[in-house]
């Protein structure tokens, strides 16, 4: 009993070392998930201020001297041209969390919402494959089964010590008190068989 | 016996049928090693019990942990994403800003207009990104109440307007999680820690059972015979004290804390990180009343206690300690609260080498207070035993100059030998990653209690402030036999004439005799004091005191003057100088070459930092912020009906065109901006004189200021170019029962 108690603590040490294992893994995936998401959101501040500086540019254009025209004309394709390549990054990766983007590949805030962190960062961890496979919570919990069963062995070990005692008073016993404390040693030996028997099966 | 039963050997069968009589002691021995037995079952399932608890604990704590640092991390990350958002907005409402004073104070034309709205426009649309990402991110979004509309109270909490040290309010708050983590795994440890020592009463209380079971059974044997009644009674002995012991230990099991602690913690933990002190000592308490062996907080309900013992400026979410300084000395009532904590987390298992520091200062503190000698040999005590943990650890080369200092300084308070001490402090004050300002500042502000608790040692203390400023200055030193200091080459210099101009921002002083000083070859440290009001000691303002660098010195007449360098640019947060009496010690190659002492007469004042400027003001706490979005490129403090204020504009250096470095250009801009402000609040607006050189106004080289006069007050302006191109006009106003002139110095570069 003792044998069988020791093999589930050893059993829960080893389940919590790789449960320790799997949640530092979890953890470092999970930040590195974290900042990559937060640097798309950067992005995105640089995206769409691009796209209304250039939209804003070309329409500004006709109000202004030829010269300024012009000049402000090609800023606008500048600004365009960095949005564009921007909002490929950030929009075409993770297409359902991005923002509605016009053919031109600018942002258009009227018909659609902003970055949405929470739907690009489960995008993002659904994709992280080292993610995957691991559950340190789980591992946790089977730590800690294995750990009551070595306890529930242990009780079960000191019930078989308890029927020893029945049976001792009933060898230094006579008559009837003998067969009493026998019997009752005997069921003592039997729940505890039958409590063996649960816990090792189940 | 019945034929069932198990086949135990009668005592006569082993002993004789002479021992017949013996055979009911022997039957009673059997049983009572079977019950023994048992005990030892049940102690041994309680073992195991115990031996689960710590596991699970401990598994517990590992993870409360691992969690703890990744949720720092990600919330570290998560609310510098959000600040740079509010970077992002206000970067873009500057370019507003600036197109839209581009168009008032330069060239503007139709393309400057349209940029200002431009830029507006992009502005409203970051602002409505930013607080949808934020909610899709469950964070809250940081916005400015005097500008951005609408700005509910809570986000408007985190802004620059309302955080004094921002952004480390937002942080702190998104941190919250990462405090209460690393409380749970320190009750989680806390519940380790007791199931490891049950489980080790536990092998205590078996051993004892073990001996018992082997004194029974010995007693049975032929050899046993003779000293039966003996081995029997020293058997049961033994197995009553082994059942006592595992009672006991059982039913006084320690209890896990509550995970209530580890919240009240981790609002203790933010608010401090908030300079809400009081606050923080309240909810320690609740931690400390549901968990009392918390050491964490314990120790840092300690220090809050100790910074509550400084003197504080104003009141509510901007208190802050005045000054700002880490060196000043507490009141004896903190210190008492702060050591007591101190100890007890120290007796409570603490091994940080940080605490026993604390505790050694506070001790010392305490006993320079109370003339206590017995404090200060616990102090000596103390700091040697955190010296010599701290000297094994790497980041903590300020404590250990600290507790070095404090050894030294005990030694010195109590008559014993002080000098090999001061000089291994002094010779960690030439470690690289040491604060030296700080180290030498809280070793002035220390030498001059002990000078006011104990006038005795006057003269130890005058030689010993020299021999720590020069310990920087030209490493550590040894006195000369007639008690000077190493002059290195060049006679000692005496200054005449020294005089004091504090203002509520600024310190300025000014030498009118500097005697055989020459700047290329002699070094001069300024140690500016600040009287403590509560114990009495100069306290030292390390922040603008220290060697004075290339720059730091101007020429004035025969003499020289400081470049009034500013407490509030300074400061961190960015604080105000209280009211209270100023003095500053001029040292000249390690020795005293002057030193002048004078009033600063002023209200309570706090440092209120513009949003839309990098630059604070020493106000009032009541006056009010300025509409920012109804004044482009401007922002200011004033009173509720705006008879008295303060302003200050940022106009892009290229509104002046290729004028930009001309002097005239600068004050004309000025005078314009004056004009276009004063033209409907101040009737009567008329200059008092030309406009002049200065190097006050928010320390620009090529700064420039102007008197002015208004029907029933008068204004200061000032203008000046910063490094980076922007021009800076600022102006004060109001009654002549308003210090127009000290609210004018206190604007301060941030």
């Amino acid at each position: 009993m003792g044998w069988r108690a020791s093999l589930s603590d050893e059993h829960a040490v080893h389940q919590d070392e790789l449960s320790r294992q799997d949640l530092v893994q979890q953890q470092q995936s999970e930040l590195a998930d974290t900042q990559l998401v937060d640097s798309y959101m950067t992005q995105f501040g640089t995206f769409a201020e691009d796209s209304l500086l250039a939209r804003s540019l070309r329409q500004d254009a006709p109000r202004v001297d030829h010269n300024n025209a012009q000049t402000m004309l090609s800023e606008a394709q500048v600004d365009l041209n960095l949005a564009r390549n921007i909002g490929r990054q950030i929009g075409f990766t993770y297409p359902a969390a991005a923002p509605y983007v016009n053919p031109d590949g600018s942002y258009e805030p009227q018909k659609g919402s902003a970055f949405d962190f929470a739907q690009t960062l489960a995008f993002v961890e659904s994709a992280d494959e080292t993610l995957h496979g691991l559950d340190p919570d789980q591992l946790r919990a089977q730590a800690r089964s294995q750990r009551l069963l070595g306890l529930h062995l242990t009780g079960i070990a000191a019930l078989f010590v308890s029927a020893l005692v029945f049976l001792t008073l009933a060898a230094v016993s006579r008559g009837t008190r003998a067969r009493w404390f026998a019997s009752l040693g005997g069921l003592v030996a039997g729940v505890a068989l039958v409590l063996f028997a649960l816990v090792d099966l189940f | 016996m019945s034929p069932e039963s198990p086949e135990i050997p009668h005592v006569s069968e082993l002993t004789g049928e002479h021992e017949h009589h013996h055979d009911r002691h022997g039957r009673l021995i059997a049983v009572a090693i079977v019950l023994t037995t048992l005990a030892a079952a049940l102690v041994a399932y309680a073992q195991a019990a115990a031996l689960r608890t710590h596991d699970e604990a401990d598994a517990r704590a590992e993870r409360n942990g691992a969690l703890a640092l990744s949720a720092a991390a990600i919330a570290n990350d998560e609310s510098r994403a959000q600040v740079d958002r509010f970077d992002l907005l206000q970067s873009e409402e500057r370019r507003a800003d600036n197109a839209a004073l581009f168009e008032q104070y330069g060239a503007g034309s139709a393309a400057t207009k349209l940029e200002a709205a431009r830029w507006t426009q992009i502005a409203h649309q970051t602002y409505a990104d930013t607080r949808a990402i934020a909610k899709s991110e469950g964070l809250p979004y940081i916005c400015s109440p005097s500008h951005d509309a609408p700005c509910p109270a809570a986000n408007g909490f985190y802004s620059p307007e309302q955080d004094p040290n921002f952004p480390i309010r937002y942080q702190q708050n998104a941190l919250f999680q990462s405090y209460r983590l690393s409380a749970l795994r320190d009750a989680a440890n806390q519940a380790a820690d007791n199931g490891e020592a049950q489980f080790v009463h536990y092998a205590a209380a078996l051993t004892m059972l073990a001996v018992g079971v082997f004194l029974f059974g010995y007693a049975l044997t032929p050899q046993g015979r003779a000293r039966r009644t003996l081995f029997v009674r020293a058997a049961s002995g033994f197995v009553v004290v082994a059942c006592g012991w595992a009672l006991f230990h059982a039913l006084e099991h320690g209890s896990t804390p509550p995970d209530s602690a580890a919240t009240a913690f981790a609002n203790g933990e933010v608010a401090t990180n908030d300079y809400q002190y009081g606050q923080a000592v309240a909810d320690y308490d609740r931690a400390i009343k549901l968990s009392p062996k918390f050491v964490t907080a314990l120790f840092h309900r300690a220090t809050a206690e100790y910074v509550l013992g400084v003197p504080h400026s104003t009141l509510g979410s901007t208190t802050l300690p005045a000054p700002a300084g880490p060196v000043t000395v507490p009141s004896v009532q903190a210190i008492d609260k702060a050591a007591a904590d101190d100890a007890r987390a120290r007796d409570q298992g603490s091994t940080s080498p940080t605490l026993l520091a604390n505790l050694g200062a506070d001790l010392l503190y305490r006993g320079l207070l109370r003339h206590d000698s017995n404090d200060l040999r616990q102090s000596l005590d103390v700091s040697r035993q955190a010296a010599l943990a701290l000297a094994q650890q790497n980041q903590s080369a300020n404590d250990l100059v600290n507790a070095r200092f404090d050894i030294a300084e005990a030694e010195l308070a109590l008559g014993d030998s002080y000098a090999r001490d001061y000089q291994l402090a002094e010779h960690s004050l030439q470690a690289t990653d040491v604060d030296t300002e700080s180290g030498v500042g809280a070793a002035l502000t220390d030498l001059d209690l002990i000078r006011v608790t104990h006038p005795a040692l006057a003269s130890q203390v005058a030689t010993l402030d020299g021999q720590v400023v020069a310990s920087v200055q030209f490493g550590p030193v040894a006195l000369t036999p007639n008690g000077d200091l190493p002059a290195k080459g060049r006679p000692p210099i005496r200054f005449t004439g020294v005089q004091l101009q504090p203002d509520p921002g600024h310190m300025l002083y000014t030498i009118k005799g500097p005697g055989s000083f020459n700047p290329s070859d002699d070094v001069l440290s300024a140690q500016w004091q600040y009287k403590d009001p509560v114990n009495g000691e100069w306290a030292v303002l390390p922040e603008i005191s220290g060697p004075v660098a290339k720059g730091g010195l101007l020429p004035a007449g025969p003499g020289y003057s400081s470049s009034n360098p500013s407490y509030v640019s300074l400061s961190t947060p960015a604080t105000c100088l209280p009211a209270g009496q100023y003095k500053v010690d001029l040292y000249v190659n390690g020795q005293l070459a002057g030193s002048a002492t004078t009033p600063g007469n002023w209200p309570t004042l706090q440092a209120a930092r513009f949003r839309q400027v990098d630059a604070a003001i020493c106000a009032p706490p009541n006056w009010q912020p300025l509409s920012v979005s109804s004044t482009p490129g401007a922002d200011g403090y004033f009173t509720a009906n705006a008879s008295a204020g303060v302003v200050v504009f940022t106009i892009p250096g290229a509104a002046l065109g290729s004028a930009q470095a001309n002097p005239a250009a600068l004050a004309f801009l000025m005078r314009k901006v004056v004009a276009g402000f004063a033209s409907s609040v101040l009737p009567g607006l008329v200059p008092k004189g030309p406009d002049q050189a200065t190097s006050f106004f928010m320390n620009f080289s090529d700064g420039r200021f102007q008197d002015w006069t208004f029907n029933g007050g008068k204004l200061i302006s000032g203008v000046g170019m910063s490094p980076s191109g922007e021009i800076y006009v600022g102006l004060s106003y109001g009654p002549a029962s308003v210090d127009v002139a000290d609210l004018f110095l206190s604007i301060s570069q941030l």
